[in-house]
């Protein structure tokens, strides 16, 4: 199990992946069967995670960022590009070879009232990953769910291994989840917006237990979330999504205190403060809405809503760049930027 | 000094659980609201806030009770019960839902539910009401034009700024909101917290607005008023209770919110809210609660002024034991 | 026995938070019992017409098991003179081959109750494969399943079964089956209902990502889910069953070597009970049956509430606000 984060080849290698949703535009679509209303939720995403590392995965609604999640799970079928995990391409791995595979990436949810059975008791449903993938004996797995359990501080495990899910806070529900996650010992963990749903008081612990998990197990951790803040005070990496694209990227305290591209800009610039600002208002807000991922307009998808914009942005659909002068890692998709 | 333009006084509200207990949801809460005073109730989840402002409107279910006095200029609403909050709803009180995206009728164009509402409440002929309809998507940044479009049309942040137009149709004096922002993108929250303000000072409303959300209710209020466990155990200036909390909650509720730039250690508070279907003896945050001690185990704290406009339960806030009252629970 | 609906809010932009009415309870908390069996026996402890269909039903179906050894008289054994009155030692008369009326009940009871529940279990059981098969799956499945649905949910029964009694000969085994073939529609469509907005519930997408096989999910999370609606949807589909059966033996349709409560009408009606005033030939079998169906209906439709709260009137209502009681005492 490596211990640092920089060894070795990355865990996982994402490269020009595509994911769309297709669906009917009209009534006359439909009985015709041509799906031809497309979603572009992801546009060409390239981004590698290493042991060990935490990416944090952030954007508005309609950014991709679950389904990139999904799609990188191959939960969802990636229409183009490439995933590579442990070195091997998954990218067209049938249903069966994938499906062993799963017990090395898992993907724990947002709503903790709604992921876990509510029919069944906390031990079963941590059990059950273990009995699907075939893992040890009735004895031997009892014993790792009470490991499981204490892994995420459900102490004592034998007290909590009995309730049903709606015994349970809506924290204590989420380390259920991530118990059952943990169980077959992933290299990978997804975590989609694990934490919006709980109350303020208890989000530190869950994303505290994550950090721990990366930290001491050398897992690698995809974090999805919306709230930057939560975003910056866990992970070591930041990719900032706009309408299926990856715009900025790049180790979180650099991006975050410097942030190249104007939409991090004006996330960061609107990103509620523990201290009151002192005189509210001084923000230029964004305008308009998100834009629609069906109309992705043409050339920087940003430029309809972007401060800096000129004819060029119109024309050009910028790629990720480096920003120089930085010497870490520090790249971002702006016509304008250094 | 005038006097307050709402006074809340004492309000309890319990709820009858299936099986015959009852849940005692929100307890002795009092606060004023002066007229273009912005103020917040924060808390988190369970802890009474949305049922304290349903409440205020006599929007309770058929499963709550409730007792206390809700005065608006000096005249308790809840005297006669429905008939006297019914003359005050929206004319005077009026109030954004949680969850306002979902509170418009889908088959019905939105500009004919505005309608709908001026001409009942305000008595407005149709004509009027069509054109006060217009004015008012103007007044929350809505194209006038989309006053006929349906529901599905708008988006999030639009369906909410259609829901304040509503609550704004009969020119009510107070303002209540039960978290505006929840489920709306960060860029369209901060919009929408802008616009509360800014209508709030250009019409000299009133405001209360309920959120669980700390950094976002500072950026709109000047006064809070932070809830546990159906009780307002702290209030003052946003200000100043940020920088100096004077309740062991607020305090850790404060460190448990991550900021942007200042990236410190966050806190997470052990344990969870006190049942509320059980009466609770001492001070309902002891068990989470880091610097308590052996008066907090019997001795429920009251709420009383610690500094200038500022006001807290906490028994660390009494300099001389002998000093305060004792608030007997039964 | 309408397919649920499927829950249609808004999908929130953002970020939702739960609205919590109770804060969370410590682990300390009460347990409740959640299994199937625990809800069914609480909806029908609480509603007086559920337990009423229960008791009525459990009464028959005992009487049904039992008949050869409680039945007062031979019902092969002419006992007296046909359409004889109502009488001490016979309750309720002789019919119009002078057998025992009242022992006839207890043994066409038996007959119907069979038709009705091996019909059902037919029925149900190939109507709940189609509905889970088409509703988890989709796709094709669901388009080619749908549409043999359809073609067999317009097929009349009467012709059907004039045809069938034509062609092969009237007999037990083509009754039950050509109920079977005429019910397991309904079933189909309101399993394969629920099993559509079972599949997308979070629990359930979740154990794909775990690597589950799909027959590990339906088995293990879908079915479990469908059980209650299934059971539901056959104890309403027995009464039915019985209804088609008595009205096609009736018509002359069912098995001619046995005696169900639909030929006893049926015997009555041909031998002019009716105009030779003998009502206890033709009214009892008749109210029986109405008797079956109503117990069945009073215990499904007490079923489907426990198992679908959605379904009780009182959450379709619009919401009344309180009355406000301002109580003087504080507690």
């Amino acid at each position: 199990m490596t211990a640092t984060a920089e060894t070795g080849a990355p865990l996982l290698a994402v490269d020009g992946l595509v994911a769309e949703y297709r669906s009917a535009r009209s009534v006359v679509d439909a009985i015709a069967r041509r799906n031809s209303h497309v979603v572009h939720a992801v546009d060409d995403v390239s981004f590698t995670l290493r042991r060990g590392e935490m990416l944090g995965l952030v954007g508005e609604s309609g950014c991709g960022k679950t389904t990139t999640a999904q799609t990188v799970l191959r939960l969802i079928e990636p229409v183009a590009g490439s995933i590579k995990f442990g070195g091997e391409d998954i990218t067209h791995l049938d249903q069966r070879q994938l499906r062993r595979l799963r017990q090395q990436m898992q993907l724990v949810y947002q709503d903790p009232y709604e992921s876990l059975n509510p029919r069944y008791r906390v031990r079963q449903v941590i059990e059950e990953p273990l009995r699907i993938h075939g893992i040890g004996n009735r004895q031997t797995r009892t014993q790792m769910v009470n490991e499981a359990l204490a892994r995420v501080e459900l102490n004592p495990p034998s007290l909590f291994a009995d309730r049903f899910p709606h015994e349970l806070s809506g924290g204590q529900r989420q380390r259920v989840a991530i118990a059952a996650s943990l169980v077959v010992k992933p290299e990978l963990f997804v975590a989609d917006e694990p934490v919006s749903m709980l109350d303020v008081s208890v989000r530190a612990g869950i994303m505290e237990l994550l950090r721990t998990l990366c930290r001491e197990d050398g897992m690698a951790v995809l974090i999805i979330a919306h709230d930057l803040a939560m975003v910056a005070h866990c992970a070591q990496r930041i990719a900032v999504m706009y309408l299926g694209r990856i715009v900025e990227l790049g180790p979180t305290r650099q991006v975050l205190s410097n942030p190249q591209h104007p939409y991090t800009k004006a996330l960061c610039a609107v990103a509620p403060r523990r201290e009151p600002a002192t005189s509210p208002g001084q923000v230029t807000l964004l305008g308009g809405e998100v834009a629609d991922a069906s109309a992705i307009p043409v050339g920087c998808r940003f430029h309809p809503r972007c401060p800096i914009a000129d004819e060029g942005c119109q024309a050009t659909d910028p790629r990720l760049h480096m920003v120089p002068d930085s010497d870490v890692q520090h790249e971002v998709a702006c016509l304008k930027a250094p | 000094m005038n006097a307050p333009l709402l006074e809340v006084r004492d309000l309890n509200v319990w709820f009858r659980a299936d099986d015959g207990s009852r849940v005692h949801a929100v307890r002795g809460v009092s606060f004023t609201l002066d007229a273009a005073e912005r103020a917040g109730l924060v808390g988190e989840s369970g802890c009474g806030k949305s049922t304290t402002v349903l409440a205020l409107l006599g929007l309770l279910p058929p499963t709550a009770e409730f007792s206390g006095e809700v005065l608006l200029n000096g005249t308790d609403i809840m005297a006669e019960g429905e008939d006297s909050v019914q003359s005050a709803r929206w004319t005077e009180m009026a109030m954004v839902f949680q969850g306002a995206m979902n509170a418009f009728n889908p088959v019905r164009r939105v500009g004919s539910q505005i309608v709908e509402v001026l001409r009942v409440r305000a008595g407005l002929s149709k004509q009027a009401a069509q054109d006060r309809a217009r004015e008012l998507f103007e007044l929350v940044g809505i194209p006038k034009d989309r006053v006929r479009r349906y529901p599905h049309e708008f988006s999030g942040g639009m369906r909410q700024r259609a829901a304040i137009a509503l609550a704004l149709a009969c020119e009510p004096k107070v303002l209540l909101a039960d978290e505006p922002t929840t489920a709306l993108d960060v860029m369209v929250q901060a919009q929408i917290v802008e616009l509360l303000r800014r209508l709030c000072e250009e019409q000299g409303l009133a405001l209360l607005m309920v959120s669980h959300d700390l950094p976002l209710i500072a950026q709109v209020c000047t006064n809070l008023n932070v809830m546990y466990a159906g009780e307002i155990i702290e209030r003052g200036p946003v200000a100043d209770l940020y920088r100096s909390p004077a309740h062991p909650y607020t305090r850790l509720l404060l460190a448990a919110t991550p900021d942007i730039v200042d990236i410190t250690e966050l806190v997470s508070i052990k344990g969870a809210p006190p049942a509320l279907s059980r009466p609770i003896t001492g001070c309902p945050f002891r068990p989470r609660c880091d610097k308590a001690f052996d008066r907090c185990e019997n001795e429920s704290p009251v709420l009383k002024t610690v500094a200038e406009h500022r006001m807290a339960a906490c028994h660390l806030n009494d300099k001389v034991p002998s000093d305060p009252p004792v608030k007997v629970n039964p | 026995m309408f397919p649920e609906v499927a829950p249609n809010a808004v999908e929130p932009e953002g970020v939702v938070i739960p609205a919590e009415p109770e804060p969370a309870e410590l682990v300390t908390g009460k347990r409740a019992s959640t299994s199937s069996f625990a809800v069914v026996a609480r909806a029908v402890r609480h509603s007086p017409s559920a337990m009423t269909g229960l008791i009525i039903l459990v009464v028959l179906i005992l009487i049904a098991l039992l008949a050869p050894l409680i039945a007062p008289y031979n019902v092969n054994v002419q006992v007296g003179k046909p359409f004889t009155h109502p009488s001490g030692g016979h309750l309720l008369g002789l019919d119009d081959g002078g057998y025992d009326v009242f022992s006839l009940l207890m043994w066409g009871l038996r007959v119907s109750l069979l038709v009705g529940f091996a019909a059902t279990f037919v029925a149900s059981g190939v109507g709940s494969v189609v509905g889970i098969v088409a509703g988890y799956f989709g796709g094709a499945w669901d388009s080619v399943l749908m549409r043999i649905t359809d073609y067999f949910l317009v097929i009349p029964a009467l012709p059907l079964m004039i045809s069938v009694a034509d062609i092969w000969g009237p007999s037990l085994f083509h009754t039950i089956v050509v109920i079977g073939v005429l019910s397991w529609t309904v079933t189909a469509l309101v399993v394969r209902a629920q099993a559509r907005t079972v599949k997308e519930r979070v629990y359930v997408k979740r154990e794909r990502s775990i690597g589950a096989s799909h027959r590990w999910v339906i088995s293990h999370h879908v079915l479990p889910q469908l059980v209650p609606l299934i059971v539901a949807n056959t104890v309403l589909n027995i009464s039915y069953a019985i209804f088609l059966e008595t009205a096609l033996a009736f018509l002359g349709l069912g098995d001619p070597n046995l005696v169900s409560l639909g030929t006893m009408i049926q015997h009555a009606f041909l031998a002019s009970a009716v105009v030779q005033g003998a009502w206890w030939a033709i009214v009892p079998p008749g109210v029986l049956v109405a008797v079956i169906i109503l117990a069945c209906s009073l215990f499904g439709r007490a079923i489907e509430d426990a198992f679908n709260p959605r379904l009780r009137a009182a959450n379709l209502g619009a919401r009344s606000f309180t009355r406000i009681r301002v109580s003087k005492d504080t507690s």
